[in-house]
C-alpha cells in the first residue's frame, strides 16, 4: 500500500513531448513511491503509453520525437546526455503488451539482459533464472523445461517470462503497457497474482484499459486525457470519489 | 419486480447437490428461436473441441459466450456460419429456420448473407468508406447508385456511425480510428440485411470509449438482429446481454439469463469463472 | 487477484460478526440494568453507543470500496450485500438497547413489579440469544436455521403480550403501579422490535446462501 512516509524513486515535473510540431504531452508533474503499483488511465490518444515510454527513454528509438521536462530517478537525470540507455533500462524494465519471448529456450531468454550485461557464471545465472522465474510465478509450470523454446509456451506463461527477464537484472521500476490486453482472463488473472506479489518490493507503473483491473490492482491511479494529467490519487479515491469531473465520467464509462 | 418476494419454505430454494451442468430450458411457445444446434460436435482433426454445445438462441436479444481460451467458445460460434468449414470436423445438425445449415447442400456463401460474423480486429479493406459498404452489394449485381446510397446511410445509421463520417464517404477506411472502423465493419455487415450477427470479441481489441459505442450500437441493433457476441470481459456480458452461456473444455457448463448467471448461478465453476476464481 | 479480496471480504465478514456479538451483548446489559434498576450500567451503555455507530459506518465504507474496487458478482456480491443490509439493522437493534437505558435512567416509578420484571429480564435474555444466534446462522451460512428465527420470534412476540396484559391489569389494579408499568409496555415493544429485527438479519442469510429475496415475517401482530 501507498505510505505517504515512502520516498519516491521517480519525479517527473513539466513533461513535454512532440511529434514533430505537434505536442502531445501538455507538462506532466507525477511522481512515484519506490514501492507499489501506479496505474496510468485514460482513453486512447491521451498520452499515458507515451508518457510510459518516455520514463525509459524509448522514444529515443525514433526520430521527429523531443521529450522536455525533468525526470529525476533516484538522484539520476533520465535524459543526461551521459546516461547509458543500456544500464538504465536494466533498472527500469519495460514489459510490453504483446508476450514477446526471443525464439530462444526459456532459459536464455530469462538471462538476455545479464549475458549483455557479460555474466558468465553458470552458477550466477543459474540462480537469477531460478529467483526470476520463481518472483514471476512461473517457476513451478517451467522449471523442468528450462531448455525448451519459450515459444511453446502459452500466451499468459510467455508474458511472465517476459517478466522473468525484465525481473532477472534486478530493476527499481517496472514499466508495464497494457501487459495483460493481449491474455484471455485466467492468464491475466495469473499476471495479476504475479504483479500481487511484486508489488512490495517493486516499484511498477502500468498502462491499462481495463478499469476494473486498474481498481483491483493499483494503489494510486493517474488519470489522463488529451496529453494532460486530469487527476492521480489513491485508487480508492480515484474510484469512489474523484475531484474532477471528467474522472468521473471516464470510470463510469460516460463518454461524450 | 418489486414484488418479487417468495413465500416459499426456504428449503425449496436450496438444492440438495449443486449441478454440473444447467441448460436453461426455453419454453418454445413463449420464445422465438432465430437459431439451434444439436448434437454438435466439433474436431480439430482426431482432437475433440466441442463436445457438448447445445444451445438455442432467442430472436432479438443479445447472447454472450464465455469461457477461457480453449473452452471452445469461438469454435462454437465460428461453426454457426460455417467458417470452420476447411478447418475443422463439424457434427450434428444447425437449425435456421426450420433448415439444417450445417449440411453440404446449403449455398455457404447465400447463408452469410443471413448469419452474418464480425471479428475481433477491425477488417474494412482498404477502400472508401461507401465501397467498403458496397461492395459485397455490388459483387451480387445491386448497381442502382439510388439503392446503394440508401443502404449505405441505413447501415452506417444502423451501426452509429453516420454522423461521424457522412461528409467522408468517399475517404479511406484505414484513415478510422479503432472504434469506428469496427462499427463500420459492423455496418458492412447490416448492408447484407442478415438476420443473426455473430461477434467475435468485437470491442478486445478497442480503448473503453471505443468500445463503449460498440456496445451501444450492439444494443441499439438487437431491436432488429440476433446477436451472438464472444467476450472475454465478464463486464460487457453482464452489461449488454439478455442470455450468457459459459463454456468450459468443450462443454456448455451453464446456459441462462445473465440476470441469473451474474447474481446465482447454478453451477460451481461458473460461478468461479465469473467471480475471477480461477484456482 | 483473488487473495487480496478474499482477505478483505474475511476482515469484512470478521468486522460483521464481531458487530453482532457486540450488540447482543449490549442489548442484554441494557435489559439486565433495567430490572436491576441500574442507572449507571444505563449510562455506561449510553456512553458506549458510539462504538456500535462507528462499527456500522466503517463496515459500509468498505463495503462501498470493494463494490467499486473489485465490482463482485454472485456469491461474493450476496455476501457484501448481505453486511451491507444486515449491518444497518445491528445498528437499529442498538438503537433499541440505548432506549432500554434511556428508561432505565428516567425511571420514575417507586413501586414494581416483580413477576414483570422477570419475565423482561427473559425476555432480554431470549432476544440477545435470538441474537447470537441469527449471528451463528451467517457464519455458518444456513438458512434453514435462518428460517428458524421467525419461530422463536413467534414466541418473543407471545411474551410481549402476556407483558402487555400482565401491566395492564396491574395498572387497573394499583395506581401507584402506573409510571412504572408504562415503562414495561414500552420496553416489551422495544424487545419485541429486536425480534423482529433478527428476523430481517435471517431473510439476509437466505439470500446470502440462495439468491432470494423472502419474507420472513409476514406480520405477527400480537403487540403493538
Amino acid at each position: 500500500m501507498t505510505d505517504t512516509t515512502q520516498k519516491n524513486i521517480l519525479e517527473t515535473r513539466d513533461v513535454k513531448l512532440w511529434y514533430g510540431q505537434k505536442e502531445a504531452l501538455h507538462g506532466i508533474n507525477l511522481t512515484f513511491p519506490e514501492k507499489g503499483i501506479t496505474a496510468l488511465i485514460g482513453p486512447s490518444g491521451s498520452g499515458k503509453s507515451t508518457y510510459l515510454r518516455a520514463l525509459n527513454r524509448m522514444h529515443d528509438l525514433e526520430d521527429n520525437i523531443t521529450v522536455t521536462g525533468t525526470f529525476d530517478f533516484n538522484g539520476t537525470d533520465i535524459y543526461a546526455p551521459t546516461t547509458d540507455t543500456v544500464e538504465l533500462r536494466k533498472r527500469i524494465g519495460m514489459v510490453f503488451q504483446q508476450p514477446n519471448p526471443f525464439p530462444f529456450s526459456i532459459y536464455e531468454n530469462v538471462i538476455f539482459g545479464l549475458r549483455l550485461a557479460g555474466v558468465k557464471d553458470k552458477v550466477v545465472l543459474d540462480e537469477a533464472v531460478e529467483k526470476a522465474l520463481r518472483q514471476s510465478s512461473v517457476w513451478d509450470e517451467v522449471k523442468d523445461d528450462l531448455h525448451k523454446s519459450a515459444l511453446g509456451l502459452s500466451g499468459g506463461q510467455q508474458q511472465r517470462v517476459s517478466i522473468a527477464r525484465v525481473l532477472a537484472t534486478s530493476p527499481d521500476l517496472l514499466l508495464l503497457d497494457e501487459p495483460t490486453s493481449a491474455l484471455d482472463p485466467v492468464s491475466s488473472h495469473n499476471i495479476e497474482e504475479t504483479l500481487m506479489n511484486l508489488r512490495n518490493d517493486y516499484a511498477m507503473i502500468i498502462v491499462t484499459h481495463s478499469m476494473s483491473q486498474a481498481s483491483r490492482l493499483s494503489d494510486r491511479t493517474a488519470f489522463f486525457l488529451s496529453g494532460n494529467l486530469i487527476e492521480v490519487d489513491s485508487t480508492r479515491h480515484i474510484f469512489l470519489d474523484p475531484k474532477r469531473q471528467e474522472t468521473q465520467d471516464y470510470i463510469s464509462g460516460r463518454f461524450g | 419486480m418489486v414484488n418479487n418476494i417468495e413465500l416459499k419454505p426456504v428449503s425449496e430454494f436450496i438444492p440438495e447437490n449443486a449441478p454440473e451442468r444447467f441448460i436453461y430450458d426455453m419454453p418454445s411457445e413463449k420464445h422465438e428461436i432465430a437459431l439451434s444446434t444439436k448434437n454438435l460436435q466439433v474436431y480439430y482433426g482426431d482432437n475433440l473441441a466441442l463436445s457438448e454445445g447445445d444451445l438455442s438462441f432467442e430472436r432479438y436479444k443479445i447472447t454472450s459466450l464465455i469461457g477461457a481460451s480453449g473452452s471452445g467458445k469461438s469454435t462454437f460460434l465460428r461453426s454457426l456460419n460455417r467458417m470452420n468449414d476447411g478447418v475443422a470436423t463439424v457434427k450434428g445438425n444447425i437449425m435456421y429456420r426450420g433448415v439444417d445449415i450445417n449440411t453440404k447442400a446449403i449455398d455457404v456463401y447465400e447463408m452469410r448473407r443471413h448469419i452474418g460474423m464480425v471479428f475481433q480486429r477491425p477488417n474494412p479493406f482498404a477502400k472508401s468508406i461507401y465501397n467498403n459498404i458496397t461492395f459485397a452489394l455490388t459483387q451480387r449485381g445491386t448497381t442502382s447508385k439510388q439503392e446503394l446510397d440508401e443502404i449505405v446511410e441505413t447501415s452506417l445509421k444502423q451501426a452509429a456511425l453516420w454522423d461521424e463520417v457522412k461528409d467522408e464517404l468517399n475517404k479511406s477506411a484505414l484513415a478510422l480510428s479503432g472504434g469506428q472502423a469496427q462499427r463500420l465493419v459492423i455496418a458492412r455487415a447490416l448492408a447484407l440485411k442478415p438476420d443473426i450477427l455473430l461477434l467475435d470479441e468485437p470491442s478486445s481489441a478497442l480503448d473503453p470509449i471505443s468500445s463503449s459505442q460498440v456496445e451501444d450500437t450492439l444494443l441499439e441493433l438487437k431491436n432488429k438482429y440476433t446477436i451472438i457476441i464472444v467476450t472475454h470481459n465478464m463486464q460487457q456480458a453482464a452489461r449488454i446481454s439478455d442470455y450468457t452461456a459459459f463454456f468450459h473444455m468443450g462443454k456448455v457448463i451453464e446456459y441462462d439469463l445473465t440476470r441469473k448467471i451474474f447474481t446465482r448461478p447454478k453451477v460451481a465453476l461458473t460461478n468461479d469463472y465469473i467471480s475471477g476464481n480461477f484456482g | 487477484m483473488r487473495r487480496l479480496f478474499d482477505e478483505e471480504l474475511a476482515d469484512l465478514d470478521n468486522s460483521f460478526t464481531e458487530m453482532g456479538m457486540l450488540v447482543a451483548q449490549t442489548i442484554e446489559k441494557s435489559v439486565q440494568s433495567f430490572v436491576d434498576h441500574d442507572r449507571e450500567g444505563a449510562k455506561a451503555i449510553l456512553d458506549n453507543d458510539h462504538q456500535i455507530n462507528e462499527r456500522e459506518a466503517a463496515i459500509e465504507k468498505k463495503t462501498f470500496e470493494m463494490i467499486a474496487l473489485y465490482q463482485p458478482v454472485t456469491t461474493d456480491l450476496r455476501e457484501i450485500v448481505t453486511i451491507l443490509k444486515a449491518v444497518s439493522v445491528l445498528e437499529r437493534m442498538g438503537d433499541q438497547a440505548r432506549n432500554i437505558a434511556n428508561s432505565t435512567i428516567r425511571v420514575k416509578g417507586t413501586k414494581h413489579m416483580a413477576s414483570i420484571e422477570k419475565e423482561l429480564g427473559e425476555m432480554g435474555t431470549q432476544v440477545a440469544q435470538m441474537v447470537s444466534t441469527v449471528m451463528g446462522y451467517y457464519i455458518k451460512n444456513d438458512a434453514l436455521g435462518a428460517e428458524a428465527i421467525a419461530d422463536e420470534n413467534h414466541s418473543l412476540s407471545q411474551r410481549a403480550a402476556k407483558v402487555r396484559s400482565d401491566s395492564v391489569n396491574g395498572m387497573k389494579e394499583d395506581s401507584e403501579l402506573v409510571d412504572s408499568a408504562a415503562d414495561y409496555l414500552v420496553i416489551a415493544g422495544y424487545l419485541k422490535r429486536i425480534g423482529d429485527y433478527t428476523t430481517d438479519i435471517a431473510e439476509w442469510i437466505v439470500y446470502k446462501r440462495t439468491g432470494k429475496i423472502i419474507e420472513l415475517n409476514p406480520g405477527y401482530n400480537y403487540f403493538i
